[in-house]
């Protein structure tokens, strides 16, 4: 097959996308509102799957040709690594919609929606006003912590490779800063939630480094599945418990009310 | 060099998969058991329902007293094997050459497991502490109902038993995502662990556990991918692989290309993110409420050897990073090691001296404290400090061990008095009083855990204090001139660990007068089983012993340890 266009269109699209996928962190970073945090981590998802196929479509030469199989490995690679952004984009909404509520079923009723949405607002309503300045603040650190992954990617990857590894070193690390400052910053279990899998994500693209390597990174696809499904298993059973208990989700008033202190 | 005979293979087969056979046993029970059918509006129940339909035995959610006491039985034989086995092992690996390990294919993965000093080490570490746990949770479980499909002894069993595989599967990991997978699976359990006393305070205290160690996960994760990124990167087939046998062997070669670099930046990473799973600051935070809300055995397991797993994988990324770096460079890890250590030490004072802190977190706070003393003896990097380090490793295992069955035994008692009822009571005061002891191993243990002689943690703490004065002398009369500051970072930061320990002492110390010695609560004495205290006699004696001498077998294992350590 010859997918040699693809793989000239990956060198400026794949940064391009890379970079895209910052910029729906620093909306969720900026934003209080988890409905609008729900819909930016499912954008990253669908950038991440076009960065997954032009990475592949890039990398073909690489992979051992042609496959003697349709189920060989490296098929099931390709399917795995498509999928995880798929089944995300899919998952998410529903897995917090159903985390939310305190007895969980697997058919919302219409109780269940009002509930989910009431639970929602009120925990966005309860964290600060977004004032110009507190998304300012919020920005700047954001821009900082990217420049600061962007200086380390450089300092790290050799100059000889091309710089589209360097800037997907340096997004993923990115990824993770962002990640980090959601949970620090985000005053909402939902959001906190995100926050996690905004460094998944993160995870998600280093994987794509070893691209040019499938034997490493399928090892290390197959980690990120465990974790994911780890993530969300807990997800449905630690979260629905917390709120049947506590009967809130923001932080703010759980941490008021916390006996774990000292 | 790795060489196995069939009785290695079979030994080692002894010490990972009685735990895992066990919880399989025991879901089949559950399963042909049944749950309750009347909960069956809920999504939990109807999925319990739906399993229903294959239960045989039809017990619908209860448990007998004597299935109770077979369970909790069953329990302590697994974990008897396992550290039987684990002592046979070391027994056969310590008559080798020191360069052997041994090394189990699992074919058709593409996976072997691998022992060498170090993980055998570890391997004992977590089963001395896991017999202590299983025989505490055979007491703990006595009065627990057995309620539905999501409670009860056989769950706790199932749980505990699966946490136990998945910290035995650690130190045996060759491939280092198989590594990060195995330390990912303790999460997992243990999470569910936390939450399982199903309170307010359990369930808030698993979610942040689960957030902080999760949160740590990743960065291990993308450390891992940053190293097999420098390996393949790197034009040297000998080094594409993820196999930490392989790598130390050929990773000094990276001195030659631009992927050391890579290695720097995967150690720092997986520092960062093992470090969560270790407790050390700043990202310590889920240690008190993790350790302070779990059942007791569980909280042992936790501080003995849950962030001695971590802290093993710290280790064998800092293993490949100083051979990757080669001896210029290992000022490096030096100070990092040392700077993170201190941090945790330091961060553990303000906590342990507020008098108001629950005991359970203080001794939270101890783990912090002790995770700090054993990466400044890394960190160090003697071979006396070294030796200190690890040893001290078992040590506070076992001291911590001790003092969290010790107190989870009075609160017990405490809160399930016969005039009294079914009480809540957070501090228990008078323990000498009621409970003497108890409250003698309580206060034996205390002053063992803050380094008093003749207990064993006086022996490791001195043994790395001792390491660190003999490299301070060492950098003062070979002093280098890239380095000039160097005699003085190290003098201020023994100077620290000095005071920051001191400190501690007089901390725990005021604590358990109050617990210990306070007035307590007008009531008779309480009965202490024998059968109740066996395990922390044990684990006592151990205390006391190791205080005086590290058995030969014992010091043969940690000398190896230290060999591969300092290989570089």
């Amino acid at each position: 097959m010859d997918v040699s266009w693809l793989s000239d269109m990956g060198k400026w699209l794949i940064p391009v996308l890379e970079l895209a996928i910052l910029f729906t962190s620093l909306y969720i970073v900026t934003t209080t509102t988890i409905g609008h945090v729900i819909a930016a981590y499912r954008w990253q998802n669908l950038l991440l799957l076009i960065v997954a196929t032009t990475t592949v479509a890039k990398n073909w030469r690489n992979f051992p040709q042609p496959y003697p199989h349709l189920l060989s490995w490296q098929t099931l690679f390709l399917f795995a690594l498509m999928a995880w952004p798929v089944f995300l984009f899919f998952i998410i909404g529903r897995a917090l919609a159903l985390a939310t509520i305190s007895e969980t079923r697997w058919l919302l009723d219409e109780k269940d929606r009002m509930d989910i949405h009431r639970t929602w607002v009120n925990a966005s309503f309860r964290q600060k006003k977004p004032s110009l300045s507190r998304m300012g603040l919020s920005m700047v650190i954001y821009l900082v912590l990217v420049i600061f992954a962007f200086v380390v990617a450089f300092r790290f990857i050799p100059q000889p490779e091309e710089p589209s590894s360097r800037i997907g070193l340096g997004v993923a690390l990115g990824l993770q800063f962002a990640g980090l400052f959601t949970l620090m910053t985000k005053r909402d279990l939902i959001s906190q939630v995100i926050g996690i899998f905004v460094m998944d994500h993160g995870m998600y693209l280093s994987i794509m480094l070893l691209i040019p390597m499938p034997t490493p990174a399928g090892d290390f696809l197959l980690a990120l599945y465990l974790y994911t499904f780890i993530t969300l298993l807990l997800l449905f059973f630690l979260l629905p418990n917390l709120r049947r208990i506590k009967q809130r989700i923001d932080l703010d008033a759980l941490q008021a009310e916390s006996p774990l202190k000292g | 060099m790795s060489t196995s005979s069939h009785v290695d293979n079979v030994l080692l087969a002894l010490v990972i998969l009685p735990t895992l056979a066990w919880t399989i046993g025991l879901l089949v029970w559950r399963l042909l058991r049944g749950s309750d059918p009347s909960s069956s509006s809920t999504r939990t129940g109807r999925i319990a329902s739906h399993l229903d339909r294959i239960a045989i035995l039809r017990r619908w959610g209860t448990i007998s007293p004597l299935e109770r006491n077979i369970f909790g039985g069953i329990s302590i034989l697994v974990a008897t094997i396992t550290l039987l086995s684990t002592i046979m092992l070391i027994f056969r690996f310590n008559t080798r050459s020191p360069a052997q390990a041994i090394q189990f294919p699992l074919p058709p993965l593409p996976i072997s497991l691998y022992a060498d000093a170090l993980s055998l080490y570890f391997l004992l570490v977590i089963n001395i502490i896991a017999l202590g746990a299983s025989w505490n949770a055979y007491f703990y479980l006595q009065k627990e109902p057995e309620a539905g499909f999501y409670r009860g002894p056989s769950l706790f069993h199932v749980l505990m038993n699966l946490f136990h595989f998945t910290m035995l599967l650690t130190p045996v990991m060759d491939n280092l995502i198989g590594l990060w997978i195995a330390i990912e699976s303790t999460t997992l359990v243990s999470a569910l662990l936390v939450a399982y006393p199903n309170t307010a305070r359990s369930w808030e205290a698993a979610w942040k556990y689960l957030i902080i160690t999760s949160t740590g996960i990743i960065l291990a994760f993308m450390g891992t991918v940053f190293l097999i990124h420098g390996m393949y990167a790197s034009n040297d087939p000998v080094l594409h692989t993820m196999n930490w046998s392989e790598l130390i062997q050929h990773i000094h070669l990276l001195q030659r290309n631009d992927s050391l670099d890579f290695v720097l930046l995967a150690f720092f990473f997986a520092l960062a993110g093992y470090g969560v799973k270790a407790g050390l600051a700043p990202m310590h935070t889920w240690l008190p409420d993790a350790h302070g809300e779990a059942a007791p055995p569980i909280s042992a397991l936790f501080s003995g050897v849950l962030i001695k797993a971590a802290f093993y994988a710290i280790l064998r990324f800092v293993m490949l990073t100083e051979k990757a770096l080669g001896n210029e460079h290992l000022w490096l890890i030096t100070y990092v090691l040392l700077g993170a250590g201190l941090f945790s030490l330091t961060m553990a004072v303000p906590f342990i001296l507020n008098r108001k802190n629950h005991f359970k977190r203080v001794l939270a706070y101890h783990s912090l404290e002790h995770m700090g003393i054993i990466l400044f003896g890394t960190g160090v990097g003697s071979a006396v400090a070294l030796f200190g380090a690890l040893l001290h490793v078992l040590n506070h295992a076992i001291t911590k061990a001790l003092m969290f069955l010790a107190y989870g035994n009075v609160l017990r008692k405490y809160n399930l008095s016969e005039e009294e009822g079914r009480s809540n009571i957070l501090e228990p005061a008078g323990v000498f009083y009621l409970m003497p002891v108890t409250g003698l191993l309580l206060a034996m243990g205390g002053l063992a855990l803050v380094g008093t002689p003749p207990f064993n943690i006086f022996l490791s703490l001195w043994m790395i204090l001792w390491g660190g004065v003999q490299r301070w002398l060492e950098v003062m009369h070979t002093q280098s001139a890239s380095r000039p500051l160097e005699p003085y970072i190290l003098g201020i930061s023994i100077l620290i660990f000095s005071l920051a320990t001191t400190l501690i002492y007089f901390g725990l110390v005021q604590h358990l007068a109050r617990i210990l010695l306070s007035h307590p609560p007008a009531r008779k004495r309480i009965q202490e089983k024998i059968t109740e205290l066996i395990p922390l006699l044990l684990l006592m004696g151990l205390t006391c012993v190791l205080g005086v001498i590290v058995l030969p077998p014992l010091s043969i294992l940690i000398q190896r340890s230290v060999d591969l350590l300092t290989l570089h």
